[in-house]
């Protein structure tokens, strides 16, 4: 099947890592390898710090898993840093071999949650549904909201549908005094959503519903090019708008599930 | 008098000059121009311009003599009351009377970036570009409420063009404001931000 996104090649997720291991290496060289896990150790934690964060946002409760796993692993690197010295075999007590056992077990339950999507933001996964029966058509792009259509829901629905929506990890919502908005938030797009605090949510890609039903859609222009071809953007938008109010009603009805299920059929790389 | 002729009878009577100048007309039974300028101290050219501008609007009357070698003009008062009548309702038909039997809708690529309303269900202003590369210049108009009602409600490039009463209807916006919806519609029509069908 091929998908109307393009593949994402961007490194960004990665940079973390990169950097963390350079940084590693440096000190290692210059200072040794006590001041070097003590380092990394607390990079780490800075992680896990971070990670927290994104997890108080969403409380999407596998990001917890992440959390701990960071916080295990900055224990390991601080408790395995004064029983290494160059030139000697390292010997490390019970706690630190509990831990090197803690960490290896938490990073392949990440490995699974990873591969089960449970961990990845699902905003590429709502992009591509959305656009799944749209057609090619040229130059019909434009840069501001459509109001698409009225949905029946009150408040109370509306506001659960939005935890909901973030714990699932579909995307970030913002509360505003009249409407909630939506906004599918795709893999390695969440460093500075979730960390600027001065992020300009207003010119990504969303879907907003007012208390009054009435709903509307945006679409970022980056988002539309990251698709191969030129779709007919009414059609786009009304498509996402469709897809944010059936998920809306599937959640109402109690067949959430059917939402994930909805998801996973679009078969994206749990990578991107 | 319509308002191409009010602002040119306003321009002279806000000279300062003005005032002396029709004092002079009071005070005298008749006064040439050369007569007044030299009295306020004056160009003659100035007074000329004011005296025939007044005459042609029937404020000063004036009279052609011929005491000297060459025949020259006298004025005198003629209206003692001074009014500036524009009928705005009449001056501006065009904007009630306006048809909109037409379909609009976006045009593409046009540029145009609209900006929410703080509330972020309608638009409060629209920036088009005018021109190309770096001599392009921005042009930024601030929409009323109705008008940003209006505009969020426009189709989209490819999207079917609707009437303005329907988009109106749509947008939920009462019948008086059509005549600013209009104006609006004209002003980015001949933008190019509109496409009229």
């Amino acid at each position: 099947m091929r998908h109307k996104q393009k593949p994402d090649l961007d490194i960004k997720g990665i940079l973390p890592p990169i950097t963390s291991v350079l940084i590693f290496i440096f000190v290692f060289i210059l200072w040794g390898p006590y001041v070097a896990f003590n380092t990394l150790g607390s990079i780490i934690l800075l992680y896990a710090i971070f990670i927290f964060i994104a997890f108080y946002r969403t409380r999407h409760i596998w990001t917890l898993v992440s959390v701990i796993y960071m916080l295990t692993f900055s224990s390991l690197l601080y408790a395995m840093a004064p029983h290494l010295t160059i030139g000697y075999e390292p010997y490390f007590p019970p706690h630190v071999k509990i831990l090197i056992v803690c960490t290896v077990l938490l990073f392949w339950w990440l490995i699974y949650l990873n591969f089960t999507r449970k961990l990845k933001w699902r905003g590429r996964d709502i992009l591509e549904l959305a656009a799944y029966h749209v057609e090619q058509a040229e130059g019909s792009f434009t840069e501001r909201p459509l109001p698409t259509s009225k949905v029946n829901v009150t408040k109370h629905e509306l506001d659960d549908f939005a935890h909901y929506f973030q714990k699932k990890l579909l995307g970030l919502v913002y509360w505003e005094d009249s409407r909630v908005v939506f906004m599918p938030l795709k893999f390695k797009n969440e460093y500075l959503a979730l960390y600027n605090p001065n992020y300009n949510y207003h010119e990504k890609t969303w879907v907003a519903i007012n208390y009054n039903g009435n709903v509307s859609v945006n679409f970022s222009k980056k988002d539309y090019l990251d698709y191969w071809e030129d779709l007919a953007f009414d059609a786009l938008c009304n498509s996402l708008s469709d897809v944010i109010i059936d998920f809306l009603q599937l959640y109402i009805e109690g067949k959430e599930v059917r939402i994930i299920d909805k998801l996973d059929s679009m078969k994206i790389n749990v990578f991107t | 008098m319509n308002f191409k002729e009010a602002a040119k009878i306003s321009a002279y009577l806000s000279k300062d000059y003005a005032e002396k100048i029709f004092r002079l007309i009071m005070a005298y039974q008749d006064i040439s121009a050369s007569e007044a300028a030299s009295r306020l101290g004056i160009h003659i050219r100035t007074v000329q311009d004011f005296l025939e501008t007044m005459a042609a609007y029937d404020i000063i009357k004036k009279k052609e003599v011929s005491e000297k070698k060459r025949p020259y003009y006298r004025y005198s008062i003629m209206k003692k009351n001074i009014e500036i009548n524009i009928d705005l309702e009449k001056e501006f038909s065009e904007l009630t009377n306006n048809p909109s039997d037409f379909l609009i809708k976006e045009a593409r690529d046009t540029g145009a970036k609209f900006s929410m309303a703080r509330n972020g269900e309608y638009f409060s202003t629209v920036t088009i570009w005018i021109g190309e590369g770096r001599k392009s210049k921005e042009r930024k108009i601030s929409l009323t409420t109705a008008q940003g009602y209006f505009l969020y409600f426009l189709p989209f490039p490819d999207a079917q063009p609707l009437s303005v009463d329907e988009i109106m209807d749509k947008a939920n916006i009462n019948e008086m404001n059509k005549s600013e919806i209009l104006d609006i519609v004209d002003e980015l029509y001949n933008m190019k931000v509109i496409d009229k069908v």
